[in-house]
């Protein structure tokens, strides 16, 4: 506890910054309030005609009609190009948040229904439940079937809702409701209860494997299923007055021109954060950019209004950074800089900037080092890195203290995860196997083929680079990129008669430290057979 | 806002406790995290990475990450071994705490694990998964038969070291909270009341034994006769949604992290054959759809919890259930079962929340300030598994949200 870093604590006294928000979703607007009250000017790019709630009315600078055309410059100081109506707008603000609200649509495909009269999508008959229009449900005998998540399951949060939109009919006179589902999903908080309080007031449920019912609508309006019965094994067939259908939540159409124009990275869904633990919970590839809400995954209603505040943490805490002490310096040396634009290329995190130089912009960078391994001109440096040299003394090392016949072995390893590992192994009183030694590098990024060369050169017998498991890399691509690299540089070992087996990939996360441990014995195993060819002849 | 003269209590050193440590820590505010066991991270610290090449994003690196975090800042003071007693006052409060001293020298202790392997009650001795704060090793006190009248000293007369002391000794102390942070997480569920035989047969193992055996072996042995399981099989729901338990939640992590661990154990073992037993599936992650996919295509999923466990004379497991496509009591054989545990109310929640005037749910969780229809006190918040079920990164959401609650009110006063 003792050896903390005394710059770890900051001021946050006084913050006056301008914050651009786009959406006006529940969410935005929770945001935009608390920035509010926190002294922050914060101005909302809002969809077609929507206003402000009261909250933050006069509070904010509120555009309707808004579409973004440009975003410049870097985390502290962007500047947004916005058409605003006829007009053009500039703007100039220190961070950004993307809370558009998520696009709702009712699943009629899925149960192979068309949009009907007695038809109706959950947001639908919440509408109605909410302003009371359920006059039509009730009756005599009336029956009403909600589907929910057949072939493809629905997101616990839609079925929690149908559960208490069930629960609502089933209190109306004379309706009976049937629940008709696949895997029955209760993981949001409270569905379970909701299942037996239904079930209690005399809603049936009805779960399918694999064979699911077939609905057919009638002439009058109604509609026939016939649905396997899985414990019975029979078909049986119910009558429908009404149905109700659950609803996929995907991301707004228009997230995908923002996410561009803003060049954020995204999910394979569509939402505007890649789906990677280090972006958790509202951070994205570009420092400065937040998203939260409906933009960034399927929330619920109170999910939505949560993460609006833990939002508004992440950027109050990162407008006090700002002013903080920046990242290890990355920098590009004029005079071997030949304006390729590889770096611009590669760097994920947009950090440099084309202008009559070509800069890195310290406040965006993270210190990943892709743009220094992937400079073809070797201009870029990085502030106490020195791959290079480093393996070197460890080779010496090395070869100072092993046994000729012993394998000698440089393991590269990404600080994030092998490194962390490589920690937890020390702490736990152990140590490397003999005659490896370990290089820590910011990222799987850094290394180029040069540097795995480099190990060979200095007389290793193997090289290992570990790097983080694919979707689990701090500057997203940095694992990509090093995997890239090291198989070009098989293919020169190949060409210079070099086995390419004596340079392995390894993936690793943080926690791993036995298993770091059991895959460098893996191949210092394989490494000896390589070594010592006759042998394996004599055993094989 | 200068909050550099405000206290905040946070009980509880799990991923939700050390995530607020870290958010409250960098706005100045001096924080005291009270930890009960001998080491910070909670239950997430001990589980495995369960990547196979590609991230699944279980989120147990997380856990890993927070904890560095939290250690680095010189503003966040973590009390391992160290209890609530009591608290005064109406705001700020004073937090009464004991502490013991630990019964492992953290500067002597060297890690060679001696000790480990001559104490005689599996899981007494402690090691520390997370990078070091306090000792590395540590004993528990209450499996500890020195400390059941049975003066038992093997551990320490074997130390090499001379680091092993044992001792009574607990210091009391108290603390100054402008407010409090209730992060006492969750406990797993018992499963020995199953017909499971859990505690009888040593192949019956839990979800969170699995994780350990994981991430410690690598491989998934099996604990009687250390030999690689083939045949697992995987039980959801032990615990929970189990009305006659008077269980009625969903323990929401527990599908997506047995059929993760599954998949894990079929990257590792080529021929492992995996059963899964469930009642539904939870979906999981934002790429559930085509996860959920590829497991039905590798693993056995059968719509049935299972009746009943017996141990052969081989000493496989013989698993007996209703099989749904045959429509028949069926049985099948397993070298090992792993019983996905619920995640129940801690323990010491009844006490936590009646020390603190805190309504408990229904469950017997504490729930988030916003949910409670009736008054909660001033300054008083709550977090993580302790508010009920959540997912590590749901845990680190809610802890961050609630940092921005703290900090609002705080600023407020």
């Amino acid at each position: 506890m003792e050896n903390k870093a005394e710059n770890g604590v900051r001021g946050k006294e006084s913050l006056s910054a301008e914050v651009m928000i786009f959406g006006d979703s529940v969410c935005a607007q929770r945001i935009a309030a608390n920035l509010v009250d926190n002294g922050i000017g914060v101005c909302l790019a809002a969809g077609n005609g929507s206003s402000p709630a009261s909250i933050i009315q006069d509070r904010v600078q509120w555009l309707s009609d808004t579409r973004l055309n440009h975003c410049h410059g870097f985390a502290g100081n962007f500047t947004l190009q916005i058409d605003h109506g006829h007009n053009q707008l500039k703007k100039t603000v220190q961070a950004i948040v993307v809370a558009e609200d998520d696009s709702r649509s009712p699943n009629y495909s899925q149960y192979r229904l068309t949009p009907g009269l007695r038809v109706v999508g959950l947001s639908d008959l919440e509408e109605k439940l909410k302003h009371s229009m359920t006059e039509s449900f009730s009756g005599t005998d009336t029956r009403i079937v909600l589907l929910c998540g057949w072939r493809k399951d629905a997101h616990p949060s839609v079925a929690r809702r149908m559960l208490e939109g069930c629960l609502q009919l089933q209190a109306q006179p004379g309706v009976s409701t049937y629940f008709m589902t696949g895997n029955m999903k209760v993981a949001s908080a409270g569905s379970e209860e909701l299942v037996h309080k239904a079930k209690q007031a005399g809603t049936v449920f009805f779960k399918f494997t694999g064979v699911f019912p077939t609905i057919q609508p009638q002439e009058n309006g109604y509609f026939t299923i016939d649905y396997p019965d899985e414990s019975t094994r029979n078909t049986f067939q119910l009558t429908a007055d009404w149905v109700v259908v659950d609803e996929t939540i995907e991301p707004a159409n228009h997230l995908e021109l923002l996410i561009q124009k803003l060049g954020i990275d995204q999910d394979h869904i569509g939402f505007a954060q890649s789906d990677n633990v280090r972006r958790l919970s509202n951070f994205t590839n570009r420092r400065g950019i937040f998203v939260a809400g409906g933009s960034r995954g399927v929330l619920s209603h109170a999910e939505q209004l949560a993460d609006a505040d833990q939002v508004s943490l992440n950027v109050l805490s990162f407008l006090g950074d700002l002013d903080g002490e920046p990242l290890a310096g990355v920098t590009i040396k004029q005079g071997l800089c030949a304006r390729c634009l590889t770096c611009v290329r590669l760097c994920p995190h947009r950090a440099i900037e084309v202008g009559s130089r070509i800069t890195v912009i310290t406040e965006a960078c993270q210190s990943c080092g892709i743009c220094t391994a992937g400079c073809p001109g070797r201009a870029i440096e990085m502030e106490g890195v020195h791959i290079g040299l480093e393996t070197i003394q460890r080779m010496n090392h090395l070869l100072a203290i092993t046994f000729v016949e012993k394998p000698r072995i440089v393991v590269f390893g990404c600080m994030r995860s092998a490194g962390q590992s490589h920690t937890l192994i020390q702490v736990s009183g152990q140590a490397l196997p003999e005659g490896v030694g370990f290089v820590e590098i910011p990222c799987g990024g850094t290394i180029a083929g040069r540097h795995l060369l480099g190990a060979f050169e200095a007389g290793a017998d193997g090289v290992m680079l570990c790097i983080c498991h694919t979707d689990n890399c701090q500057s997203e691509i940095g694992n990509v990129v090093a995997r890239k690299r090291a198989e070009s540089t098989r293919d020169l070992l190949a060409s210079a008669g070099v086995e390419t087996e004596r340079l392995r990939i390894v993936s690793l996360s943080a926690n791993m430290g036995n298993e770091f441990v059991y895959r460098i014995k893996a191949f210092i195993k394989d490494i000896v057979l390589l070594n010592n060819p006759q042998k394996e002849n004599k055993n094989g | 806002m200068n909050l550099n003269n405000k206290h905040v209590t946070i009980i509880g050193a799990g991923v939700a406790g050390l995530t607020a440590a870290c958010c409250l820590a960098d706005w100045d505010i001096h924080v005291s995290v009270l930890e009960k066991t001998p080491f910070p991270g909670g239950h997430a610290i001990q589980l495995t990475c369960k990547a196979t090449d590609t991230c699944v994003k279980c989120g147990a690196c997380i856990a890993e990450v927070k904890l560095s975090g939290a250690i680095r800042k010189p503003n966040v003071h973590i009390f391992t071994g160290t209890q609530m007693e009591s608290i005064s006052g109406q705001g700020p409060y004073r937090v009464h705490y004991r502490s013991h001293s630990p019964l492992v020298n953290a500067d002597r202790c060297n890690g060679c694990g001696i000790c480990f392997k001559k104490c005689p009650v599996p899981g007494t001795i402690l090691q520390g998964q997370a990078p070091r704060v306090g000792p590395y090793v540590a004993i528990r006190r209450d499996l500890c038969r020195y400390f059941d009248n049975a003066a038992c000293t093997l551990c320490r007369d074997s130390c090499p070291q001379g680091a092993i002391h044992f001792s009574n000794e607990a210091t009391a102390g108290e603390l100054k909270a402008d407010a409090v942070l209730v992060a006492t997480g969750f406990s797993p569920y018992n499963p020995a009341a199953k017909p499971y035989g859990y505690g009888l047969f040593q192949n019956v193992i839990t979800s969170l034994d699995a994780e350990r055996v994981l991430r410690d072996h690598y491989l998934m042995k099996r604990p009687t006769d250390g030999r690689t399981a083939q045949r697992i099989a995987f039980i959801q729901c032990v615990g929970s949604r189990d009305a006659k338990s008077g269980h009625l939640w969903c323990s929401k992590i527990c599908c997506g992290s047995s059929l993760r661990m599954a998949r894990l154990i079929q990257s590792r073992q080529e021929n492992a054959e995996i059963s899964f037993f469930y009642i539904d599936v939870q979906t999981f992650g934002k790429n559930f759809h085509s996860f959920y996919k590829e497991a039905q295509e590798n693993i056995k999923m059968i719509r049935a919890i299972p009746g009943d466990i017996i141990n052969t004379k081989m000493d496989e497991l013989q698993v007996i259930y209703f099989d749904p496509d045959t429509h028949s009591s069926r049985d099948a054989i397993f070298d090992l079962v792993v019983l996905s545990v619920g995640l129940m109310p801690s323990a010491g929640n009844a006490r936590m929340a009646g020390e603190l005037g805190w309504p408990l749910d229904t469950q017997g969780f504490m729930p988030p300030r916003s949910s409670p229809n009736q008054p909660v006190p001033k300054g008083v918040f709550t977090i993580g598994t302790a508010t009920g079920p959540m997912s590590i990164a749901e845990s680190v959401s809610s802890a961050e949200q609630t940092a921005f609650e703290i900090i609002h009110f705080l600023g407020e006063r």
